[in-house]
């Protein structure tokens, strides 16, 4: 193991000001970003060289001011108290980080505090409420790019006088004035804490609020450009809020989310169709089966590598040529959304229809996570301050929200027969998680506050952060999503062709083909599924079933149990009983409505 | 005049006509474009951060529908407020409100034209 550094340094601020993109920035880390409050709910440490020397930096969850309103900040201000690491060590870091914030359990050395240049008032703030843990503080004044924008002129050597502390200009999206950030941190680090003029004098608590916006205001200059007194909004501020309006607001939404849909599926769909799938069926797969058969004889050895579940075959075909297109197109769709800045403006013009269902507009975003992969969303429901809304989510998440390896196989067998089917499905699954809502909204217990949601500005997507936030969960889909799926596929090929699969089979009969209508074989995507959400779709996919089949196949893989990590994620995240409750409705709910749908539909059809 | 008649009209048909008393002025009884001033707000650790202190001025920029939340802009920016907490943020001001937004919402050529207008 290298060495650690000696010194920790938290980045703490306000939500969305920009900590993440800095942080990724100065350790050269992913960790993610987007245009809206809470996207960080978990603390990350990287390393970052000042100088000769390294130091340990933590990127940690913004909060509006110190006294915590939900578990996200309730970490923070953890962090800040050197609380965390002690007691819940690793329940609140992410992968790797774990070992190094666990080093540094004897708190931190110092903390770099990110100001909003658009929000000087509340950020100052938290600034004092930071300054009185007594620690050495340097600030940065980022989005300057946006301030300067608005006419605003915000004198930061004047801040940095009476606060007693260096104040670096900054915009952390192009990387302006780190190096001076740089040199401030090092500088601080080495001679401590200074004290800070303007709280000697006031330090009382009443006195924080009108001290900052004194503080503010002296630092502001605003000019507004040929004279005007008023402040004129521009295009982006004026679509900002008509984007808020259920005129033209609301249909606007209704076409934005039928675009973003037809985006996702449409993308993938041709991707798959036109460039994955020739090169794998007609280039990739070919020369493995001609290299396996020349080098391993026929039998055992060889079917589990090539054949009808051969991990080199579907093991490849599937998590690249089915499973990849869709990965691409969901996040590069999602990364728009979230930059932009339209997904809290979403949530703003749903809040009320949401209210209805037991929700939050607030509770929009974790939804749409829950849509590339439900672990992060799970953990995005953090940033909400309601338990009850928590698990009311976190319910519909493992229900009936498929992620984007799970779509893309439900898309994959749906459409062979038409892509209406595939419609209906999701149109069902908003059904029932409107249901799911209803009731548990209903039973739990716990009122629901009412919604507090910070809306931010309406920004321009860069290309270079979306190019490069597609290309980190393509990475991540490799390594976290791809890889297992290979070796999902290898136990597959184990059970078929151990012959345990055709066991399974008898004795799951009454269940799979008496109760579902399915072939006997499908109780291999029942079983496989437990591992992975979408492997209880796809070995349907080499069955030759009926439309009635298809259709009840898909919503028992739907609404079948989460993956394993899900479970994982739920008991680390609530607890045991929640996690085991949550694969027992699952599972029975699925073989519920698949075994309805059977009985219905064969009445029909 | 223009002004006061649509704001009659509104008044009858919309549900917050019962929450708008006379001389009790909260942010859910501004419409669409109206501004004024916090009186007081509720004690919520989340509201002062966003701007809402008395004092500030509070200008309504969207209500939701379907009893939505109010879009509330302090500072030049946008806050989402569920209607009851709306309601709980007393303003300075009382009956007719008469406010720059509402006079120059009509026409935006002429707030273009004039941007002194008040
Ligand atoms: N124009 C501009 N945009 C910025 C700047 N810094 C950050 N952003 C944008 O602001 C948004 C929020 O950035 P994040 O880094 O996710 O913010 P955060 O502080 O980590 O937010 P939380 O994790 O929610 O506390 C992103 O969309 C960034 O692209 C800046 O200096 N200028
Ligand atoms: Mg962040």
């Amino acid at each position: 193991m290298k060495e650690t550094p000696e010194h920790t340094v938290l980045l703490m601020g306000p939500p969305n000001v920009g900590k993440s993109v800095l942080f990724n920035r100065l350790t050269g880390l992913n960790v993610s970003c987007a245009n809206y409050a809470g996207t960080t709910v978990e603390f990350t440490a990287g390393k970052t060289k000042l100088g000769k020397t390294e130091v340990s930096l933590v990127d940690v969850p913004g909060t509006y001011t110190l006294e915590a309103t939900n578990e996200a900040e309730m970490v923070a201000v953890d962090m800040l108290s050197g609380k965390s690491m002690l007691s819940k060590s690793g329940s609140h870091c992410s992968g790797s980080s774990c070992q190094l914030a666990e080093i540094a359990s004897s708190g931190p050395s110092a903390v770099l505090c990110v100001l909003d240049a658009g929000n000087l008032e509340s950020s100052l703030y938290l600034l004092f409420q930071v300054l009185e843990y007594n620690l050495p503080v340097v600030a940065a004044l980022n989005r300057l790019d946006l301030a300067d924008e608005k006419g605003d002129i915000i004198d930061t050597s004047f801040l940095s006088r009476e606060l007693g502390l260096p104040v670096v200009p900054t915009v952390a999206v192009e990387g302006k004035g780190f190096e001076e950030l740089k040199s401030a941190l090092r500088s601080v680090l080495e001679k401590g804490k200074s004290p800070s003029p303007v709280l000697r004098i006031k330090k009382q608590k009443g006195f924080l609020w009108p001290l900052a916006e004194e503080l503010a205001q002296k630092a502001l200059r605003r000019n507004f450009g040929d004279g005007g007194q008023v402040w004129q909004p521009g295009r982006r501020q004026k679509w900002g809020v008509l984007l808020l309006r259920t005129w033209p607001g609301l249909p606007l939404a209704f076409v934005i989310l039928l675009l973003t849909f037809g985006m996702v599926v449409g993308l993938g769909m041709s991707l798959r169709q036109y460039i994955l799938l020739p090169v794998f069926r007609g280039v990739i797969i070919p020369g493995i089966m001609e290299g396996v058969q020349g080098v391993v004889a026929p039998g055992f050895v060889q079917n589990m590598l090539i054949g009808e579940y051969g991990f080199l075959v579907k093991g490849l075909e599937w998590p690249f040529a089915l499973v990849m297109p869709y990965v691409l197109s969901f996040y590069f769709a999602l990364a728009l959304l979230e930059d932009s800045g339209y997904l809290p403006r979403l949530g703003g013009l749903l809040d009320g229809l949401l209210n209805r269902i037991g929700l939050r507009g607030s509770g929009i975003i974790p939804l749409l996570l829950g849509y590339g992969c439900g672990i992060p969303a799970i953990l995005a429901t953090r940033a909400l301050d309601s338990r009850k809304e928590r698990l009311i989510i976190t319910t519909m998440i493992c229900l009936a929200v498929p992620c984007i390896s799970q779509s893309g196989a439900l898309i994959a067998l749906l459409s062979e027969r038409s892509v209406g089917l595939v419609l209906v499905i999701f149109i069902f699954s908003f059904l029932v998680m409107a249901a799911a809502g209803l009731l548990l909204d209903r039973l739990l217990k716990g009122a629901r506050p009412p919604m507090v949601m910070e809306i931010p500005e309406l920004l321009l997507p860069r290309v270079d952060v979306l190019g490069k936030k597609v290309l980190m969960r393509l990475k991540l889909f490799v390594m976290d999503g791809a890889l297992p799926m290979v070796g999902a596929v290898a136990l597959a090929a184990l059970l078929f062709e151990s012959g345990i699969m055709a066991y399974l089979g008898v004795v799951l009969r009454p269940l799979v083909s008496g109760w579902l209508g399915l072939p006997q074989e499908a109780a291999v995507p029942l079983v496989l599924g437990i591992m992975r959400r979408e492997m209880a779709v796809l070995p349907l996919l080499e069955m030759d079933l009926t439309l009635l089949q298809l259709f009840v196949g898909a919503v028992v893989g739907l609404f079948y149990v989460p993956c394993i990590a899900i479970a994982a994620t739920l008991a680390r995240e609530f607890n045991l009983s929640i996690a085991a409750g949550m694969l027992l409705l699952t599972s029975s709910l699925a073989f519920l409505v698949g075994g309805i749908f059977f009985r219905v539909g064969s009445f029909f059809l | 005049m223009r002004f006061r008649k649509r704001r009659g009209n509104r008044a009858l048909k919309s549900k917050d006509a019962v929450s708008c008393i006379p001389g009790e002025l909260n942010l859910a009884c501004l419409s669409e474009g109206q501004e004024a001033v916090i009186a007081s707000v509720p004690d919520m650790p989340l509201f002062p951060p966003l701007g809402l202190r008395p004092g500030k001025k509070v200008k309504v920029c969207a209500k939701g529908c379907f009893g939505g939340p109010i879009i509330a802009e302090v500072d030049r920016r946008n806050i989402a407020l569920g209607r009851c907490l709306a309601r709980e943020v007393r303003l300075h001001g009382s009956g007719h409100l008469v406010s720059e937004g509402d006079l120059v919402r009509p026409s935006l050529k002429m707030q273009a034209k004039y941007p002194n207008l008040k």
